[in-house]
């Protein structure tokens, strides 16, 4: 549909933009541009219509290549929406919303007609609306407007510069959720500008992560929450918002670091002491290397203080460990599988390293799931 | 008592020396109009011109109203053309101004959003900046005739009737009543015109540029 070929923007003083950008976007696909400031994500935008013109390469709309196009027919056939909304103050509602189509000299009827319709699509009541002035509406239904405005021609392509950007949160959030849904009934082909990541990870089909002028990563929202491409997309996105799947979480990121452990030369009583002093029901039992051997747990001790002979080491049973660098779902598995509480994670020597819990499992899930 | 009754026997010489000033106010404005208007908008798109342009016609202004008058006699003669021809070019300054600072006033994310949508250089100009810039244009356009109107009386120095005759009869006769018949009309003149077109500002300013009430 909007097809980016080794698209490159130099401006006056050698500052690259955008730099030999090459991007695909599909119909129906609604696609976020996000970056910091400079990245070159909105004269990528504006390349796109040729208010920006490339200093290279090229930039094809359905297979044609928009150099060859009137500049001017060109834009009446994309939508768009600016950041600072851009609604005529001097035209009412309905002549805002009805400019491309007047400038397609559609007849009046039909103008009339498409006005109400979508109108009616954000549920202003076109009677009440109609008429009014930008300056009688609130921000949010003035947007609201903007897009109408961006829609009215019935372009395959929309191109939204920073849409929401200057409206307060509900208000954003609203209008995220209407494009959302608008979007659903009519699979326009969107490129959306923004440097709001919560924004681009809600609306996106697609969002791609640029910085200065170069593209770091294109990908699925959840791909990119799963594998960001690099620690700058890491960073960008936000360590908070990272959604990591069980698999790709190691043991050593969850685990206790302090096991409450014991050398396997100790007597039961020692081990009791152990226990009380460290309100624990199990002790992991090491050698003198660290490394592990079992567990004794206390009732393995009752039944067996009488006996005073008795090390630790004569009533410790094994139980099966995880390497640290073994990921979460094994363990989840493990501990489900062979119905236990804990299990003691260990080096590939087999040093005692921490102990996963059930609590570092669900503590593990509240954290990034 | 004396004034009353000496302007309502000269009542007829008052109203053709009213109707000529006001011709004479009305021919300088529309000329300027016509060249200042287009002026003014050529310098929003040749913005290098700009600073020159306005200066020169800056420069015009302070030129003093009878030494151009003066200037105009060899060209145009005497009459009512050489003065104007000179009351055009005064008016100039004032009308290409807010013309120029009207429209480059007008927000360019407008600007952007109408080019974006497709509009041509001229869809833009006449549906977008023209109507935004109007009411400046228009504030412009009402100071300058009410200026217009008072310098117009400069006129009867070079024989181009109005007004500001009977203020010179009067002033070389020494006849007050005579002076007062052509300043109070001139006067009254001035604000009618400018409540006239103060009205018509408010009139033509579009509804959805008013501030709301």
């Amino acid at each position: 549909m909007v097809i980016f070929d080794e698209v490159t923007k130099i401006y006056p003083g050698d500052v690259k933009a955008v730099d030999n950008l090459s991007l695909e976007i599909n119909r129906g696909e609604l696609v976020v541009l996000i970056g910091p400031s400079g990245c070159g994500k909105t004269t990528s935008l504006k390349m796109v219509n040729r208010l920006i013109q490339p200093s290279s390469g090229k930039i094809f709309l359905n297979g044609t290549d928009t150099d060859e196009l009137d500049a001017v027919e060109l834009r009446r056939q994309i939508g768009y929406v600016i950041q600072n909304i851009g609604l005529f103050p001097h035209k009412t509602v309905a002549g805002n919303i009805a400019v491309v189509p007047r400038l397609k000299k559609w007849p009046q009827e039909d103008v009339d007609k498409r006005v109400n319709e979508l109108l009616n699509m954000v549920n202003m009541d076109p009677k009440l609306y109609r008429h009014r002035f930008p300056n009688e509406l609130s921000g949010g239904q003035q947007q609201r407007i903007g897009v109408l405005r961006a829609l009215a021609a019935e372009p395959e392509v929309m191109l939204m510069d920073e849409p929401f950007g200057a409206l307060d949160p509900i208000t954003r959030d609203q209008l995220q959720e209407e494009l959302k849904r608008l979007q659903q009934k009519l699979h326009k082909t969107i490129i959306f500008v923004t440097h709001d990541m919560d924004e681009a990870l809600k609306i996106a089909d697609k969002v791609v992560i640029m910085k200065d002028g170069l593209v770091l990563q294109a990908a699925s929202p959840e791909e990119i929450l799963q594998q960001p491409a690099n620690d700058f997309v890491r960073h960008f996105i936000g360590e908070d918002r990272l959604l990591r799947r069980p698999e790709q979480v190691l043991v050593s990121e969850v685990m206790l670091k302090q096991p409450v452990k014991i050398e396997y030369y100790k007597g039961l009583r020692q081990g009791l002491v152990r226990m009380r002093e460290e309100s624990v029901d199990s002790l992991l039992i090491v050698d003198n290397d660290d490394k592990f051997l079992g567990v004794v747990d206390v009732r393995d001790i009752q039944a067996n203080l009488d006996n005073r002979k008795k090390r630790l080491r004569d009533i410790m049973h094994a139980m099966p460990t995880v390497d640290v660098n073994d990921n979460v779902k094994a363990v989840v598995k493990l501990m489900v599988g062979n119905g236990i509480r804990f299990v003691p994670a260990v080096d590939h020597k087999g040093h005692l390293k921490g102990i996963v819990t059930r609590s570092c499992v669900v503590n593990f899930i509240l954290d990034y799931m | 008592m004396k004034l009353i009754t000496f302007m309502i026997n000269n009542i007829d010489r008052i109203l053709l020396k009213s109707f000529e000033h006001l011709t004479i106010a009305s021919t300088a404005l529309l000329i300027s109009l016509l060249v200042a208007i287009p002026l003014g908008i050529i310098l929003t798109r040749q913005e290098k011109l700009a600073p020159m342009v306005l200066g020169i016609a800056n420069i015009i202004m302070t030129i003093p109203s009878l030494a151009l008058l003066a200037f105009m006699l060899p060209f145009l003669g005497i009459g009512n053309k050489p003065a104007i021809a000179a009351l055009s070019l005064y008016a100039l300054m004032p009308i290409m101004r807010n013309t120029y600072t009207g429209i480059t006033k007008v927000p360019s994310s407008l600007i952007e959003a109408g080019r974006g949508m497709g509009m041509t250089d001229f869809q833009l100009l006449y549906s977008v900046e023209l109507p935004i810039a109007l009411s400046v244009i228009l504030a412009g356009v009402r100071t300058t005739f009410v200026i217009l109107i008072g310098w117009a009386t400069m006129a009867a120095f070079i024989g181009g009737g109005g007004l500001g005759q009977l203020i010179w009869s009067g002033l070389t006769n020494l006849n007050y009543n005579l002076i007062l018949s052509g300043a109070i009309p001139a006067a009254l003149l001035a604000l009618l015109a400018d409540f006239i077109l103060g009205h018509m500002e408010n009139w033509l300013t579009p509804q959805g540029l008013k501030k709301r009430t």
